[in-house]
């Protein structure tokens, strides 16, 4: 689904290109944590550009639910995004989020609802099917278009970017503290090869495994 | 015996008794330490299981604590209302957990462990602790419980996520393990509940006096092993100890005494019935002793009256066991000795005692040994003129009182009497039993026999019969004693030329006009009489000549005037064995003129004779007797 999902950044991008510079680097990041073991589905993004970068209107997204669980399960957004919610499965779903970037519900649907929910703050929002307990998914919002999700080596390429001043940040679903803590200047020149290495401190992530019986409701 | 028993039955009776009793004493510790070592081990056993009870039930209330909270946590709407942190609201459903899920308290404690909203407050720093901890377990198990002593009061707490779907906050109930839970539960457990951490007693399913009683008891022991006894309020009372928490032991108690209340009833029905045993033991045994004593008693009666020499009664006892044949054996026995007796009586009166006695002691054999007897031969003088006028029968009768009167002077003296010959009696001095003394007593015999008649002669006169007079003759000489006859009868006697002498002299009183004739050798045994010389003489069938004594008494006995009329009759013998013809029978005149005497007479007679003519030159003053 990369590709799918890569493809309106990419001409978002194209389009950001071609009307303020034709200069244009690669920025590649690598995420581990402090046992050195590298991070996949971290996230890294602009979070601050140079003035005029990386503004325009964000595309439409989608966030499966098959077979009783969402995909992805950490999905990036630029603020203003409507996002729809297929059920691809045969039972009903009912999404929801308890998070202060965004609240929302869709109470118990089949097929796709018909209005999307739109993400119009950044921050972390924890999606959760009131249904099934084990479905879970993180959206991150933000504001820009220039981000990026490790691989399992915990690599990444932010690309097509700007030159001018950056300030870039990680997060991770188990990152221990706020994203802000990881923001790291970079000086984007033309033609020149962009390095950033982040390492981050993870937390034990709590999750309700799937499928529970009674007698393993945690305790 | 130190005892003293006194008798066979109460020796039997002391023994079975004393045996029962060991044998009781030992049953009665054998079940004794029997039923405390069980009883003991059934309470270990109670309080073991009754423990895994209490904290199966402490548990199962947690369970059902933590799974009450976990349905509220997992519920929309409460979500939501964690999710806009309406304090309010949460208050309310926090409210209504508790009452739903029976908690003595419901907690919200953020991801930062802060509380949010509660139930009940305790002291803020103790519950920030306490919530930071239980949290923090929980994160990393997903949920976590937690045991805490809070203001004295014993809290179990668990702690479970509110989850949207990643946990918003924590969800945190409890309850108090307070007195009335434990009284509660108590009633599973078979033994009191109590939580005591060291020697502080928290709470208890007791009253408050036990609970006094036990923090005293406990505080003061050091015992590892779960099990162990307490003695408190002046009981002991079995112990189960397990651990609750970290610091908080469990105590499951239950008293020994109550529990051996059944047993001690046990115990007195035992004793009720070893006591009824002992009596039963004590009649059956006096019982069966006395059926035993008694006849023994009876036999040791019988057995008594045979040593006694009373052989005419019987052993009455007829059974069929051993004491019946001993009764059998015994009878029998004393009709053997009463036949013996019977013999031996008859014996006696056949011969004399003492030859009975000998015959029956030894086995009666023909043939004899040689032993020095005395013999003395009586004979009644006159008997054919005592006879004359007198009836057969009479005769008898006189002749048997005579013989029983000098008889009885006989054995009174030891004699023994060997025949009756007719009147005459044969009387033995020194057989079958020799003594020092035989001639002695011989001659006593005579002269009391010469008193006996004399006596007996007042009876005859008086009763208008003739006196009677007798001669005894006395020799002692070394003669045959034995049993003389044939091997199908016998006799006991002696034989010899001395018996033959004996028999002569007792003939010859009658010619010297004396009572008794003893013979030099019976005179020298018995030296201590005095005696008259009477002659020499050389019996029939005799080649030698002796001299024979007319014994006159002891020498205290003999008058003064008699002793001058010894002297000179003496005197007057001598004259005459010195042919001495006229003087001796001058003196012989003169004795006879004084006290006339056959005696003198027969010798005035002899000088006389001789005077006419004289004997020859052999004449030594021995008369010679040709007639028996």
């Amino acid at each position: 689904m990369k590709p799918a999902l890569t493809t309106p950044v990419l001409l978002t991008l194209a389009v950001a290109l071609f009307s303020l510079s034709a200069q244009a680097a690669e920025l590649k990041v690598t995420v581990v944590n402090d046992k050195g073991e590298p991070v996949k589905d971290a996230v890294a993004y602009v979070a601050k550009a140079p003035q005029g970068v990386g503004k325009g209107k964000p595309p439409k997204r989608v966030i499966d639910q098959i077979d009783k669980e969402f995909v992805d399960t950490v999905t990036v957004v630029q603020v203003g995004s409507a996002v729809t919610f297929p059920n691809h499965d045969d039972i009903r779903h009912h999404v929801y989020s308890f998070s202060p970037a965004k609240q929302f519900e869709l109470p118990l649907y089949l097929g796709t609802p018909a209005e999307p929910v739109v993400f119009d703050q950044p921050g972390v929002v924890t999606l959760g099917c009131n249904i099934h307990d084990w479905m879970s998914a993180y959206v991150l919002v933000v504001d820009t278009p220039f981000y990026a999700l490790t691989d399992e080596q915990g690599s990444t390429v932010i690309k097509d970017l700007p030159v001018g001043d950056y300030e870039i940040e990680v997060w991770d679903k188990q990152l221990r503290g706020p994203a802000s803590r990881t923001r790291t200047s970079l000086t984007v020149a033309e033609g020149g090869e962009n390095h950033l290495d982040f390492t981050i401190k993870q937390k034990k992530l709590w999750r309700p495994h799937r499928a529970p019986t009674m007698d393993n409701m945690g305790y | 015996m130190i005892l003293g028993f006194r008798s066979f039955q109460t020796r039997l009776l002391l023994i079975f008794i004393g045996l029962l009793g060991l044998m009781q004493l030992a049953i009665f510790t054998a079940v004794d330490i029997a039923s405390l070592e069980n009883t003991r081990r059934q309470i270990t056993d109670e309080l073991t299981v009754g423990s895994q009870v209490f904290h199966q039930l402490v548990d199962s209330r947690l369970k059902q604590l933590a799974d009450g909270a976990s349905v509220l946590a997992s519920d929309f709407a409460f979500k939501q209302v964690v999710a806009t942190q309406d304090s309010k609201t949460l208050q309310s459903a926090l409210a209504n957990l508790s009452s739903r899920v029976n908690a003595d308290i419901a907690t919200l404690v953020d991801l930062d462990y802060q509380k949010l909203t509660s139930t009940y407050d305790f002291d803020p720093k103790v519950e920030a602790q306490i919530y930071e901890e239980l949290v923090y377990q929980a994160e990393e198990q997903g949920s976590a419980t937690i045991t805490r002593v809070i203001d004295g009061d014993v809290y179990h707490l668990v702690a479970v996520p509110v989850l949207a779907p990643y946990p918003l906050a924590w969800l945190i109930t409890g309850f108090v393990v307070d007195d009335g839970l434990l009284q509660q539960y108590r009633e599973l457990t078979s033994g009191d509940i109590s939580l005591l951490r060291g020697a502080q007693l928290l709470s208890s399913s007791y009253p408050d006096n036990m609970k006094t009683a036990l923090a005293a008891a406990y505080g003061g022991i050091n015992i590892k092993a779960p099990a162990f006894t307490l003695e408190m309020a002046e009981q002991t009372y079995v112990v189960h100890r397990s651990a609750f928490s970290a610091d908080i032991q469990t105590l499951l108690t239950q008293s020994l005494e109550e529990a051996l209340a059944p047993y001690y009833q046990l115990q007195n029905r035992l004793f009720l019935l070893f006591t009824l045993t002992a009596v039963i033991f004590i009649v059956a045994i006096t019982l069966a002793a006395r059926n035993v004593t008694r006849p023994v008693k009876t036999l040791v009666a019988g057995v008594k009256n045979l040593s006694e020499g009373n052989y005419t009664e019987r052993v009455g006892i007829t059974r069929k066991d051993e004491l019946g044949e001993l009764a059998v054996a015994v009878n029998q026995m004393a009709q053997g000795l009463e036949e013996k007796d019977k013999i031996r009586d008859l014996l006696g009166k056949v011969v004399s005692p003492e030859i009975a006695e000998e015959l029956i002691k030894n086995r009666p054999e023909l043939g004899g040994e040689e032993r020095e007897v005395s013999i003395l031969f009586s004979d009644v003088r006159n008997f054919t003129t005592l006879c004359e006028g007198e009836a057969p029968g009479d005769i008898l009768n006189l002749l048997n009182t005579y013989l029983s009167q000098v008889s009885g002077v006989i054995e009174q003296h030891g004699g023994v009497v060997d025949k009756y010959i007719g009147d005459a009696v044969m009387a033995l001095f020194g057989a079958p039993i020799r003594k020092a003394d035989d001639a002695r007593r011989a001659v006593t015999v005579a002269l009391e026999m010469m008193q006996a008649v004399g006596r007996l002669n007042k009876d005859f006169t008086r009763q208008g019969h003739a006196p009677i007079s007798i001669g005894i003759g006395i020799n002692t000489d070394t003669v045959v004693a034995g049993n003389m006859g044939s091997q199908t009868r016998m006799n006991y006697t002696v034989i010899g030329d001395g018996v033959n002498l004996a028999s002569r002299l007792e003939g010859l009183t009658k010619y010297y006009g004396v009572q008794v004739i003893v013979s030099e050798t019976t005179r020298s045994n018995a030296p201590t009489f005095t005696y008259r010389e009477l002659d020499r003489v050389q019996v029939k069938g005799k080649t030698q000549a002796i001299t024979i004594y007319e014994p006159m008494g002891l020498p205290e006995q003999i008058s003064a005037s008699m002793q001058q009329q010894l002297s000179d009759y003496h005197e007057a013998l001598a004259c005459y064995r010195q042919r001495q013809w006229q003087q001796a029978g001058q003196q012989f005149q003169r004795l006879n003129d004084q006290s006339p005497h056959a005696l003198y007479q027969r010798y005035l007679q002899r000088i006389e004779a001789f005077q006419a003519q004289p004997p020859g030159e052999d004449w030594k003053g021995v008369m010679q007797f040709d007639s028996k």
